[in-house]
C-alpha cells in the first residue's frame, strides 16, 4: 500500500519537476491508397493491393503517381516535432531504383474507388504548391521507404478542418530514359499491415497552469499522508 | 503495352489453313538481338500494330524514332525475328538484373520472406513494347508469328535468368484469338481487372511462369525460324 502510494507520489513529482509532457509517437494507417495511371488515365485501380510511382518508357510513356489519405483526428493537440511517411516496397524495375520523387498535398478530397468508379489521373484533386517533401527512392523490396514530412504535415493539418490529409507521391522529373517504377502495398494487402503509415511524433500542449499547481499540491499532500502513516506504524510497533 | 497483352495471345489455329504460305515462309525467317540499324524497322512495327482501330493492337499513341533508338540501346537483348533483313516482329527485353547475396543459412523467416520478395522483382520482367509487321502479314499468319515472337522471346528471357513476364492487357482476350489469357498454365491476374470509366480500354495486369509459357507456346502452330 505505501509502496504504491510513494509511487504516486513520485509520478507527480515528475510530472511537476519535469515541465514538459513527453513525446508520444503515433502511427496512422492509409484510410485510402490508389495508383493513377497517365496512360489509362481513365481508369481507377483503387481495389489494387499495391501502387505504383514511376515512370514506364515507350511510345507515350507511362507516368504513375499514388494518392494517400491519413486520418489525423485521434492526434492529440501540440506541436508535431516529426512525420514520417513510411512504404513498404513490394517491387522496383532497377536495383538500387534511385528515382526521385516529391510528395505534396491534395487540395481536396477523392474517392479511392471499387475498380470500376473512382479518382483516375483524368479526375485527381490539384495539390498545393508548398510546402513539399522530396527523396529519392533507393529501398529495396520488402523493406519500408521513409520520407520526412514534417512541414508538410504541420502545414497539412493547418489547412484541414478535420484532419483528413491526402498526399500524393509522384515521380521529380521528366521521364527518364530507363523504365523506374517502385510499387507499395496498400491497405488491400492481406490484413492491410503493411499498408501506407504516417508515424507522427507530437508533443501534447503543455498542461495549464491550475493543473501543475494540482499535481504539486497532490504530491505534496501524498508525502505527507505516507510521513504520517510511516510514524503511526512506528508508534504502533513501540 | 497493350502489346503486352497480346503477348499473352493464344494459338487460335486460324492460320493452319496456310500453313503451307507458312512453311514456305519459314526458310527466309530467322532470329537475332536487335542491331542498330533497326529502329526505323522497329518503329514500323509499331506504327502497324497501334496506328489505328484495326491495328493489331487498337490506338496506343506515338512511338517515335527517338523511342526506337533508345530502346535499341537500353535493351540490346532484344529478339527480333527477321525476314530478308527486314525485321517483322519483336518484344522489348531489358537486360537482367544481378543476383542479390545468398541468403546465410541461419536467415529468420522475416529475411527469407524479405529475401524472396527481392528474387521475385529480380526475376520479373514487364513487357512495354512488342509487335508484328501486322499491315505486310495476313491476318492468321500475322497471329501466328506472334506467337512464334513471344515462344523465342520468353526463350530468350529465360535464358537470360528471367522466371516471370508481366503485362497490362486491354483485354482479358486478344480480339484476334480464341483462348483467355488466364486460360494458359501458369498465366494469372495479379490484381482484379480495372476498368475505364469513359469507355476506354479496361487493364488487366498477367503475370505468366516463363517455363510454363514456353510450353504452352511450345504446342502451338508456331513458325519455323532459323
Amino acid at each position: 500500500m505505501w509502496r504504491s502510494t510513494a509511487l504516486a507520489a513520485g509520478v507527480a513529482l515528475a510530472l511537476c519537476a519535469g515541465g514538459r509532457a513527453a513525446a508520444l509517437s503515433l502511427t496512422f494507417g492509409a484510410t485510402k491508397d490508389t495508383q493513377i495511371d497517365s496512360k489509362d488515365s481513365t481508369v481507377n485501380f483503387g481495389t489494387w493491393t499495391t501502387a505504383a510511382v514511376g515512370f514506364t518508357v515507350g511510345g507515350p510513356g507511362r507516368i504513375n503517381d499514388t494518392l494517400l489519405q491519413f486520418d489525423l483526428s485521434p492526434l492529440p493537440s501540440g506541436a508535431i516535432e516529426r512525420a514520417t511517411l513510411r512504404m513498404f516496397i513490394d517491387t522496383t524495375t532497377q536495383d538500387p531504383l534511385a528515382l526521385a520523387v516529391t510528395i505534396a498535398q491534395l487540395q481536396s478530397d477523392f474517392v479511392e474507388g471499387d475498380g470500376t468508379t473512382g479518382v483516375t489521373w483524368d479526375t485527381q484533386p490539384g495539390v498545393f504548391a508548398s510546402p513539399l517533401a522530396s527523396a529519392t527512392m533507393n529501398t529495396s523490396p520488402g523493406d519500408w521507404f521513409e520520407v520526412d514530412v514534417t512541414a508538410l504535415s504541420v502545414a497539412a493539418l493547418a489547412r484541414s478542418n478535420h484532419a483528413q490529409i491526402g498526399l500524393r507521391i509522384a515521380p521529380t522529373d521528366a521521364p527518364l530514359d530507363a523504365s523506374s517504377v517502385f510499387t507499395m502495398r496498400t491497405k488491400e494487402f492481406d490484413d492491410g499491415e503493411q499498408r501506407p503509415q504516417l508515424v507522427v511524433a507530437v508533443r501534447p500542449a503543455t498542461p495549464a497552469p491550475a493543473l501543475r499547481g494540482w499535481a504539486m499540491l497532490t504530491a505534496v499532500g501524498t508525502l505527507l499522508l505516507l510521513g504520517y502513516r510511516v510514524l503511526r506504524r512506528r508508534h504502533i510497533s513501540a | 503495352v497493350k502489346l503486352l497483352a497480346a503477348t499473352m495471345v493464344a494459338a487460335t489455329g486460324v492460320g493452319r489453313l496456310l500453313r503451307g504460305v507458312a512453311r514456305a515462309d519459314a526458310s527466309a525467317l530467322h532470329l537475332r538481338s536487335v542491331a542498330d540499324g533497326d529502329a526505323a524497322a522497329l518503329q514500323a512495327i509499331m506504327q502497324a500494330c497501334v496506328g489505328g482501330e484495326q491495328s493489331f493492337f487498337g490506338p496506343c499513341g506515338e512511338w517515335s524514332l527517338a523511342w526506337a533508338q533508345d530502346l535499341i540501346r537500353r535493351c540490346p537483348a532484344t529478339p527480333v525475328i527477321v525476314r530478308d533483313g527486314v525485321p517483322l516482329a519483336f518484344l522489348e527485353l531489358p537486360p537482367a538484373r544481378p543476383a542479390a547475396a545468398a541468403l546465410a543459412d541461419g536467415a529468420t523467416p522475416e529475411e527469407r520472406e524479405k529475401y524472396a520478395l527481392r528474387e521475385r522483382s529480380r526475376v520479373t520482367f514487364r513487357v512495354s513494347a512488342a509487335g508484328i509487321r501486322y499491315d505486310l502479314l495476313p491476318q492468321d499468319e500475322a497471329v501466328r508469328l506472334f506467337q512464334t515472337m513471344l515462344f523465342h522471346a520468353f526463350r530468350t528471357a529465360r535464358a537470360l535468368g528471367f522466371e516471370y513476364v508481366e503485362a497490362y492487357a486491354p483485354w482479358e482476350r486478344h480480339p484476334l484469338m480464341s483462348t483467355t489469357w488466364t486460360d494458359y498454365p501458369g498465366c494469372e491476374l495479379v490484381e482484379p481487372p480495372a476498368h475505364s470509366q469513359e469507355g476506354g480500354h479496361d487493364v488487366y495486369w498477367l503475370r505468366w511462369k516463363l517455363d510454363l509459357a514456353i510450353s504452352a507456346l511450345s504446342a502451338e502452330e508456331l513458325i519455323d525460324v532459323a
